[in-house]
């Protein structure tokens, strides 16, 4: 009965309620583009979220894969320096690197280094996760490491606005660490025979996983805000009648 | 209801669009009728799987590891671990490109995704955020291959999926053949001669149809939906423009006032025909079945038969109770329910309505994904919990509530007991009874969580349940049965009886030692608190009693809980940074289903993260229509309450208040653990927030003419004087 009664009211004030549908129209398209008055024109947001993902074997110059005289011992040390790498990647120079690839400010890079079976939750302090994490925007460059358990494999994931930065993001990883492992072999005299080599298994592809975001947004919007226009429509009309109700009181006790 | 008013030539007219809208719906989702050259398609959803498993052996040269322990290098062990390392190597990228073109698989239509066997912690292996999103995209692929290599043995399991049966069995037999090409291929670009590893399949690939019924089944489940959300907008629009026409209807009945309510009820005798006087056969299906929620562990209760799905023991009672109400429905008369929308009525249909909606909208993806079936299973689970607030709101009288509210505090009770009994000794009556007493057909699920402790050393305490905080949940929807019980008690007696059940239940609750346990009552407490802030305050003696009380009966558990806190690192526990980390894990599922969700009940924790929050399992299954909807439920039952609470009329505002009190509970758990996995507090929910719809409506004329229940007779705790009704409708507040 009230629902009914509020969509009466609402039908009452059809001016109001047309102000509120064009209200709702400009936030929804504001929700997925910028818009500029001067020069007039809309500019689109970053909504997709897009990824990419490449594997990479921490091997030796004699690939492993193929090597057999490899033993349990050595597939357990390379697994161990698959953390080490995954490590670097994360930190200093080769984050640095990645930014200046990517085109993107290192400010704003994420890189997640792996965890493993002994340390299952990222370094106290370096992860600062919120309940606000999950309205963040998905303008966002990320990348996360991850060691398999058990064999030298370096899983790297990556995330960006758009399929393209996240292919970038992803292969400048595997590249920016195997230029920074090479400048330190040079810089240590490091024999070739001695070095580690990245074994990439295929270059990272992007793709973007939210498409027709849009006019998800843009509906949601909508809806938000003209159900919260109308209700405040009501509002307003509900206490301008009290209002009059009030000083037609008054007048009535001053006679 | 409105539809039944209607010309019958209309009705139909209404019943027919309905169905012609769904129909449409129906055809166009499920794809079961071609479009281009028009004809039926009763297979195009259908998805197959095959299966293949590799033996990973020494080359040639050397003997293989079926005859003994070879040498090192070439032992089990370091094989162990080149199965692994080769089996992560199947499902990349240069493998897969290697493999599509042999099987006709369109280029980039074909994904794989390796999947952790070591043994390592459950937490390790749950996806992050950027992994997570690279699963989703990977899902999407209508090829599918995925690879598991054996912790103990060197074999590698290769499991494809494809939507025939030759092209899923054509992608698990060429996975090692296209490995080895790669091999190959990578020795002669190192100039290696040495002999490579063999690759041994055990066998051709096997397999078959894993979804023979999608497409029907999608089809049926739309039309359903459709149908059912054109019937309700129908409705709608009849019911508005026959109110429209209607003369205003007559302005609703003053509440009694507190002289006439004493007048009238002294003259009247005790209600009769009523629960637990009564022969009428519905009421006592329904508390048998909430017997059955509160005492037994029924979710692990399931009987022997092989049947298409399994039965649990609500599963058993909870058809008794709906042909009992059918039967009085079509009876009639003094057995007929009284069916009346409310404002709960409505809620509860959005949830539903949005349910079925996040299904049918992604019902293709989730055939891909092969989690339709996961969404056949819940949706039923969802309309059993409605099916129980309908039968309860319409099936019980206004006469039967407070009895029905009294028999569920005595069940809590003896929950609560049994739990602090379990505490004490740890010996698990409901599950010990429920393993003695069952008969040879039913099964006890004995190792669903079994163990005395939890991961991180917490010692568990749960009742019937299954987890101790589907136990905390139960109580804490009881506990304001028994506070509100207290407040309305007109003797000391009384009231320190109702005051031990009530620390009866709260030293349960603490014995489960969970933080929730403090959280969650403390909820319920505050929203007493909220509308009866005076009444409570009052009582503050009664409360140290308690406390004195709980640490007797659950000794130190208070302190524990407490200490959970207030601990230095009581942010980094794995309790808590797990749920954090969830906030950024899940954003990949949100965004890429941000509207109506992945569809209700699809979200395996198996396969990706377990979330212990039915808050982000709702916006992940429901989107933010779907969390809406879900909110919607206790908000709007309290939001329903509120007006009843302020009338403080002594038949109907206890038990609004009650219902509200429950409601913020259910709100409350809803953030701190999946709540609607675990069915006991769902039950009683639904169950509560029925009787409480029964007090909220208008009396029925039958009903009117029935006496009020004896207890109105006694004096009630400081009941407000009487005030016109304007006064008390202008004040929402709770407290005048």
């Amino acid at each position: 009965v009230k629902l009914g009664k509020r969509i009466w009211t609402l039908w009452q004030l059809r001016p109001w309620v047309a102000g509120a549908t064009l209200l709702a129209l400009v936030v929804a398209v504001w929700s997925v583009a910028k818009i500029s008055l001067v020069p007039p024109g809309l500019q689109s947001r970053d909504l997709e979220m897009a990824t990419a993902a490449t594997h990479v074997v921490v091997d030796t110059p004699k690939s492993t894969v193929l090597d057999l005289r490899q033993n349990t011992d050595d597939l357990q040390a390379l697994n161990q320096r698959a953390v080490l790498l995954g490590n670097v990647i994360a930190n200093g120079p080769v984050a640095a690197a990645i930014a200046r690839r990517a085109g993107v400010p290192i400010s704003v890079l994420q890189v997640t280094p792996p965890l493993t079976p002994t340390q299952l939750l990222p370094q106290a302090g370096s992860a600062n996760n919120s309940v606000s994490d999950i309205v963040k925007s998905t303008n966002q460059y990320r990348l996360s490491i991850n060691v398999n358990p058990t064999v030298p494999m370096l899983d790297i994931y990556a995330q960006a606005p758009n399929a393209t930065s996240a292919a970038v993001l992803a292969n400048a990883a595997v590249d920016s660490l195997r230029d920074y492992l090479a400048t330190v072999a040079v810089e240590q005299h490091t024999p070739p025979a001695d070095q580690v080599r990245l074994l990439q298994l295929g270059r990272a592809q992007g793709a973007v996983i939210n498409g027709g975001i849009r006019w998800q947004v843009a509906v949601f919007a909508f809806a938000l805000t003209f159900a919260l226009a109308c209700a405040t429509v009501i509002f307003v009309t509900r206490i301008r009648r009290g209002w009059a109700a009030a000083a037609f009181a008054e007048q009535q006790a001053r006679g | 209801m409105a539809l039944k008013r209607l010309p019958r030539s209309r009705r139909l007219a209404v019943i027919a669009l309905s169905a012609f809208v769904g129909l449409v719906a129906a055809v166009i989702n499920s794809g079961m009728v071609s479009l281009s050259s028009p004809h039926l398609r009763l297979h195009n959803l259908r998805i197959a799987a095959a299966a293949t498993f590799v033996d990973v052996d020494p080359p040639a040269s050397v003997p293989s590891l079926a005859h003994g322990s070879g040498e090192y290098p070439y032992d089990i062990g370091t094989y162990i671990k080149r199965a692994e390392l080769l089996g992560r190597i199947i499902v990349t990228q240069p493998v897969l490109d290697r493999i599509a073109p042999r099987c006709a698989v369109p280029p980039g239509q074909l994904s794989g995704l390796g999947r952790i066997t070591a043994d390592v912690p459950f937490t390790f292996s749950e996806p992050y955020s950027e992994q997570r999103g690279s699963d989703i995209e990977a899902s999407r692929a209508t090829y599918q291959l995925e690879v598991e290599a054996r912790p103990t043995v060197p074999i590698i399991d290769v499991y494809a999926q494809a939507p025939s049966l030759a092209t899923a069995q054509c992608l698990a037999n060429t996975a090692p053949v296209a490995l080895t090409a790669y091999l190959k291929d990578l020795a002669r670009q190192e100039g290696s001669t040495d002999p490579l590893v063999q690759l041994r399949p055990l066998g051709p690939a096997r397999g078959g149809i894993v979804n023979g019924g999608a497409t029907p089944e999608v089809a049926f489940l739309t039309f359903l939906t459709f149908f059912g959300l054109t019937v309700a907008a129908l409705k709608t629009l009849v019911l508005f423009r026959r109110r429209g026409r209607e003369p205003r209807p007559d302005p609703p009945r003053e509440p009694p006032t507190y002289h006439e309510l004493e007048f009238t009820t002294s003259a009247h005798t005790p209600a009769r025909d009523s629960w637990p006087h009564t022969t009428r056969l519905l009421p006592w299906t329904l508390a048998v079945l909430i017997a059955v929620v509160w005492l037994t562990p029924f979710n692990d209760i399931s009987l022997n038969a092989s049947l298409p799905i399994e039965i649990r023991l609500d599963r058993m009672v909870l058809p008794f109770v709906v042909i009992a109400w059918l039967l009085a429905l079509s009876a009639g008369g003094r057995f007929k329910p009284r069916m009346k929308l409310s404002f709960i009525h409505v809620v509860i249909g959005l949830l539903l309505a949005a349910a079925f909606l996040s299904v049918v909208t992604d019902a293709r993806y989730l055939n891909q994904t092969l989690a339709f079936s996961l969404s056949l299973k819940k949706l039923p689970l969802l309309v059993s919990y409605v099916a129980v607030f309908v039968i309860a709101s319409s099936a019980v009288r206004r006469s039967e509530v407070r009895p029905f509210m009294t028999y569920t505090l005595g069940l809590a009770v003896i929950v609560a007991a049994g739990m602090v009994v379990e505490y004490r000794t740890t010996q698990n009556v409901f599950w010990m009874l429920s393993a003695k007493l069952l008969p040879g057909g039913f099964t006890l699920n004995a190792s669903s969580g079994d163990s005395a402790i939890d991961y991180i050393g917490r010692r568990i305490v749960r009742g019937p349940a299954e987890v101790p905080l589907e136990a905390v949940a139960m109580l804490s929807m009881a506990l304001p049965i028994a506070v509100v019980r207290i407040m309305e008690s007109p003797h000391w007696r009384s009231r320190l009886k109702y005051g031990a059940m009530t620390g009866l239940i709260v030293a349960a609750i603490f014995s489960t030692y969970r933080k929730s346990g403090f959280i969650a009552p403390v909820a319920v407490l505050l929203t007493l608190a909220y509308f009866r802030r005076r009444e409570l305050l009052r009582l503050a003696p009664l409360g140290l009693v308690l406390l004195a009380m709980v640490s007797a009966l659950s000794p130190r558990a208070l302190g524990s809980v407490l200490g959970q806190f207030t601990r230095s690192d009581a942010k980094n526990v794995p309790t808590v940074s797990s749920r954090t980390s969830a906030y950024d894990a899940i954003r990949p599922d949100v965004w890429s289903h941000l509207l109506l969700g992945r569809g209700w009940g699809s979200y395996d924790p198996n396969d990706n993260r377990i979330l212990d929050s039915e808050i982000l399992l709702r916006l992940i299954e429901g989107g933010v229509v779907g969390l809406a909807a879900f909110v919607l439920v206790p908000v709007g039952v309290i939001a329903a309450s509120r007006r009843t609470i302020a009338l403080r009329e002594p038949e109907s505002s206890p038990i609004a208040l009650v219902g509200a009190s429950a409601a913020v509970a259910f709100l409350v758990m809803a953030f701190l653990y999946d709540e609607l996995s675990f069915p006991h507090p769902v039950y009683i929910f639904f169950y509560i927030v029925g009787m409480e719809t029964v007090i909220l409506r208008q009396p029925t004329r039958r009903e009117e003419r029935r006496p009020p229940p004896v207890f109105l007779r006694r004096f009630n705790f400081d009941r407000p004087e009487p005030g016109p009704r304007a006064l008390a409708e202008a004040s929402l507040v709770p407290e005048r």
